[in-house]
């Protein structure tokens, strides 16, 4: 009779213990929620114009410089790179008369740079993320240094920017 | 010597019921309930900038069993062990039941690993409980994350005042 009144109360205190550990348990709840994120990137090249005029002696003497011809809108939410180069290594001659011109006439800096850096149908790094913050502004001078060595005409070229994940 | 060890249990088992009852009853328990599914699958960066706002994500009922309870609520984040992970997460009191909460109570509230009080509610008449609607914000984010995938759970916990 003892022992099965000890065993009770045994159980009695063991169940007490159990039922206080889910009473505390309960007094907090939660939700959950996820986030997915992949490596997202986007670029935005705003021209100031797309044709130039060579009219000036000054302009083929040395060269005709454009403070920033193009504003880059950066945006990315991993380290990047951007990259630059020409569609073809010449300009096309839309002109009858016109030459051969070699794309390394144009040249382009990021303008707090003080170097430019001739382009070329061969990919180069031209800037690199230099900060963690997702949006970057850029200015782009532009340089054209088409020397007399070319008659005159209408010529174009396309520069291709192209922004990676580093 | 058999006395006294029945005499120890008798003790313990009233010393054990008598903590039971000082803690927390039935009534005054959270009920969280999600209504709305905070996934964010980003598949554009600019949606990466903007705040992603979860309206009445979440459903809180409270009944207080003492004259002020303060509703508590903290972030758990998984897989977060990068430092460029997003993990800034806010609760906004959207709509609720009851008439007696102030207008500070529906500030924007930027939740922490740390338990931060979002409202003190005081006890309802009878059985009557805070129905509280919140809606959940996922900041918009201005600096390099790390891809992948983050899960994070808001927890609610409650302390007499």
């Amino acid at each position: 009779m003892k022992k099965l009144l000890t065993c009770i109360i045994l159980l009695t205190v063991l169940l007490n213990c159990k039922a206080q550990q889910s009473v505390i348990l309960n007094i907090q709840n939660k939700v959950s929620g996820s986030v997915t994120i992949p490596a997202l990137q986007n670029l935005n090249v705003i021209t100031q114009t797309s044709s130039l005029n060579f009219s000036d002696p000054g302009d083929f003497s040395n060269g005709k410089e454009i403070a920033a011809f193009y504003l880059l809108n950066v945006n990315s939410n991993v380290p990047w790179v951007l990259t630059a180069k020409t569609e073809t290594d010449n300009f096309n001659n839309l002109s009858v008369n016109g030459n051969n011109i070699p794309a390394g006439i144009v040249s382009i800096k990021n303008s707090t740079d003080n170097n430019y850096v001739p382009l070329s149908q061969t990919e180069k790094n031209f800037i690199i993320s230099s900060n963690d913050r997702i949006v970057n502004d850029y200015k782009v001078d532009l340089k054209i240094n088409p020397s007399w060595k070319y008659g005159g005409g209408l010529y174009n070229i396309n520069i291709i920017f192209t922004l990676t994940p580093q | 010597m058999k006395y006294l060890f029945i005499i120890f249990f008798i003790l313990f088992g009233i010393l054990n019921s008598s903590k039971t009852l000082a803690q927390p009853s039935s009534s005054n328990l959270i009920s969280v309930i999600p209504h709305n599914s905070m996934h964010v699958f980003y598949t554009d960066i600019n949606e990466m900038l903007a705040d992603k706002i979860f309206t009445r994500a979440v459903e809180v009922k409270f009944a207080p069993d003492v004259p002020v309870a303060d509703l508590y609520a903290s972030i758990a984040l998984d897989n977060y062990s990068n430092t460029s992970a997003p993990t800034r997460i806010s609760l906004k009191l959207n709509a609720q039941s009851a008439s007696n909460l102030n207008a500070a109570s529906t500030n924007e509230i930027l939740l922490n690993k740390v338990p931060i009080k979002i409202l003190s509610l005081p006890k309802l008449p009878g059985d009557e409980k805070y129905v509280l609607f919140f809606d959940v914000i996922q900041h918009g984010c201005d600096h390099f994350t790390a891809p992948g995938d983050y899960n994070f759970s808001i927890i609610f916990s409650q302390s007499p005042q």
